[in-house]
């Protein structure tokens, strides 16, 4: 759903409390239903499949009517959008005086 | 009733120029007490802005509700124009964009940390707006001094050559300019010396990417100061990417560092908002009275009152001028309020032929300088250009715009992984903070129907921009076309009447949209007469003697130049002076006393 391997989301140290966060939103069942089909069929299953994929990329829940919120620091901290282009969440990481002179080195998406 | 506290100087705001001023007068031995209206701030800053959702220059502080600031999120666009909710109210045809921070250190708490002095042609008069009473080589040791106290890390040479700054024979700055980013370097590959032209220029302007002073720790110069060096307060910048608002490692200069230098004369009071600023019926203002609460008390509050031979109003150009509204003084020019000055802000995005890894390092390292200057300026506002490291945010947003675009699109998987990819690497945004010249008509003025918690009246903004400003804009739109297409760059600027965009509007048939660069001025700006400004070359007041108007607000044009280093320079510069009239008051009052005395 992610385009990241299984590794590459546990490295992140997220995937448990990800998991936890979707089953207390989500509930049980619709996360069920969603785990039975790749490609989510209907339009309940649409959501919250976006509503996962959004939080692995930029560690913000938002669903239906529910205020979005930032799940917790990691989840913002592992953000998998900044890791696309071999960034990080701004205020995260501090990689060094003067490293952003050099050219970015981005690693390609598992194929 | 207890007879109230007596300091030799009160400052009202721990801000830029108030901890500035409290300083330079604490050191001359001075006794001041600095009242700041919001909280000391929050020690979790870093943590509170990575779990806040929208990651504007408030983000980082802990909501106050007592003392509530204005916020980006406050306004909204749309067909019909826009709206403002929050704290401004706002009256004007197009709204007053930027936000600043009540919460000890002030905006300096989250600004961007970028320090380009003014230019000597900035101080001239060019046909519209307010004339300066000073000049470059009036201000020229106190930006100096400035330098010194912030910290600033530039390349003298390229200062000199790139910018036409003239800086004192063997000056160096304390620090040597910070690294450009690869952006910028990919930029200046395509840019430098090329030409393109100006619609309201007769001929071509060159372009050259060139190294922006800055407010953050690099290492340090062994030249500067005669060869004594320069030591750095904080860590060296590792390029956290969030200087604005929250840098984690404090390599950036704050208000708070200068508070950390206060000698034990200088006093800080938070949770402390002045309402009124009192006088005798000389003239002279007394001291100030003020509201001392605490966080989530509704309001409750105790009043305090506080008398000092000299006041120094320091709040941001809002405020002051709304105290002094609240007051009723020193608005013998009628001038109070009006002049309302800020960088209305240009930006346009795009994409990249290849990526350059945005979102590393700081906000901007480099700018485009040529359109700040030359006759271009008696025609349409001039501008410069910053070169905006950090993708698309302020012009549209984090990437969780990206994101939620994908999505919308049904576009998950490696596709989704792959596309972000592509699209975020890429991303940069040029950056136009454009001159506004001063209109009294731009104003604050107090709100009687909507007071603040504590019963005070809020401000009222009403804010426009002239067609000066507005053709500024459109050169600076026709400048970007030609600079997207030198870098052979996907340009995906468009303006829209949409909830995001609340600063759009037309000009000439063609749409724009600005934002606002947080540079709010010329409330109490400073003349060479008391008939039609508020305050003299030195920030004090024409109409009350020992009352000094200290901060942007005094200036009566802004430049193209992010304005701290100018507001601190001036502050300095203005602390001299009340250092020496707290001295000759003080020697007339021995002098008086002597002579009074039996022999």
């Amino acid at each position: 759903m992610t385009g990241f391997t299984p590794a590459e989301l546990l490295a992140t140290g997220f995937a448990e409390h990800c998991h936890a966060v979707v089953l207390e939103r989500a509930g049980a069942s619709r996360l069920g239903a969603l785990s039975a089909v790749t490609v989510p069929p209907d339009p309940d299953a649409l959501d919250l499949a976006r509503a996962i994929a959004r939080v692995w990329y930029t560690g913000v829940w938002s669903a239906g009517d529910e205020a979005p919120f930032v799940v917790s620091r990691r989840a913002y901290a592992e953000g998998l959008v900044w890791k696309t282009f071999g960034g990080a969440p701004p205020g995260t990481v501090g990689p060094g005086f003067g490293s952003w002179a050099a050219a970015p080195r981005v690693r390609a998406a598992a194929a | 009733m207890t007879t109230p506290a007596r300091y030799d100087v009160v400052v009202v705001g721990g801000g830029f120029a108030g901890s500035l001023v409290a300083r330079a007068l604490g050191d001359g031995g001075w006794r001041v007490l600095v009242l700041e209206a919001g909280t000391d701030g929050a020690e979790d800053a870093t943590h509170t802005f990575q779990t806040t959702v929208a990651k504007t220059p408030t983000s980082a502080l802990r909501a106050n509700a007592l003392v509530p600031s204005p916020d980006v999120l406050d306004l909204a666009g749309g067909p019909g124009g826009y709206t403002a909710t929050g704290y401004l109210r706002q009256t004007g045809p197009l709204p007053y964009s930027s936000p600043y921070l009540r919460v000890n250190g002030g905006s300096g708490t989250a600004w961007t940390g970028l320090v380009p002095r003014m230019h000597p042609d900035d101080f001239g008069y060019h046909g519209v707006g307010r004339r300066w009473p000073l000049g470059y080589d009036d201000l020229e040791p106190y930006y100096r001094a400035a330098e010194r106290e912030i910290g600033v890390a530039a390349d003298v040479d390229e200062q000199r050559e790139g910018v036409g700054l003239p800086f004192p024979d063997g000056y160096v700055f304390p620090m040597h300019g910070l690294p450009r980013t690869y952006l910028d370097d990919v930029l200046a590959e395509a840019l430098d010396d090329r030409e393109v032209s100006d619609p309201y220029l007769g001929g071509p302007t060159s372009l050259r990417v060139v190294g922006t002073p800055q407010a953050r720790n690099a290492p340090p110069n062994r030249a500067y100061d005669g060869g004594r060096g320069f030591r750095p307060a904080g860590h060296r910048c590792a390029g956290y990417a969030s200087c604005m608002p929250v840098c984690p490692e404090g390599a950036k200069y704050t208000p708070r560092r200068t508070q950390a230098r206060w000698p034990s004369t200088v006093t800080l009071r938070t949770r402390a908002v002045v309402h009124r600023v009192a006088r005798d019926e000389h003239g002279r203002v007394t001291g100030v009275a003020f509201r001392s609460y605490e966080p989530g008390s509704a309001g409750r509050h105790t009043v305090e009152e506080v008398t000092a031979d000299l006041v120094v109003l320091a709040a941001h150009a809002v405020e002051n001028a709304r105290l002094l509204l609240m007051s009723g003084l020193a608005d013998g020019s009628g001038q109070v309020g009006r002049n309302l000055m800020d960088h209305p802000a240009l930006l346009t995005w795009g994409l990249t032929a290849a990526p350059t890894g945005p979102y590393r390092g700081p906000g901007s390292t480099t700018g485009i300088e040529g359109f700040r200057f030359g006759p271009g300026r008696r025609v349409r506002a001039p501008f410069r250009i910053e070169i905006g490291n950090w993708g698309w945010v302020w012009a549209l947003g984090p990437p969780d715009r990206d994101v939620d675009e994908l999505l919308a699109q049904n576009v998950f998987g490696t596709d989704l992984r792959r596309r972000l990819g592509e699209r975020v690497g890429r991303q940069f945004a040029l950056q136009f903070e454009i001159e506004q010249e001063a209109d009294p008509a731009n104003r604050v003025t107090l709100d009687p129907d909507r007071r603040d918690a504590f019963g005070d009246p809020r401000p009222v903004l009403h804010y426009d921009l002239s067609d000066y400003v507005k053709r500024g804009m459109a050169a600076a739109k026709r400048v970007s076309d030609q600079i997207f297409a030198l870098l052979g760059a996907e340009d995906h600027t468009a303006y829209r009447p949409e909830p995001g965009m609340p600063g759009y509007f037309e000009f000439d048939g063609t749409p724009y949209a600005y934002r606002g660069a947080g540079h709010g001025a010329g409330t109490h700006l400073m003349g060479a007469s008391a008939a039609d400004s508020v305050v003299d070359a030195w920030q004090r007041s024409w109409d009350h003697p020992n009352l000094y108007l200290v901060g942007c607000g005094s200036m009566p044009s802004l430049g193209t130049s992010n304005p701290s280093l100018t507001m601190a320079a001036l502050a300095l510069r203005s602390a001299e002076h009340m250092d020496r009239e707290l001295r000759a008051a003080r020697r007339l009052t021995v002098t008086d006393v002597k002579e009074n005395a039996p022999s």
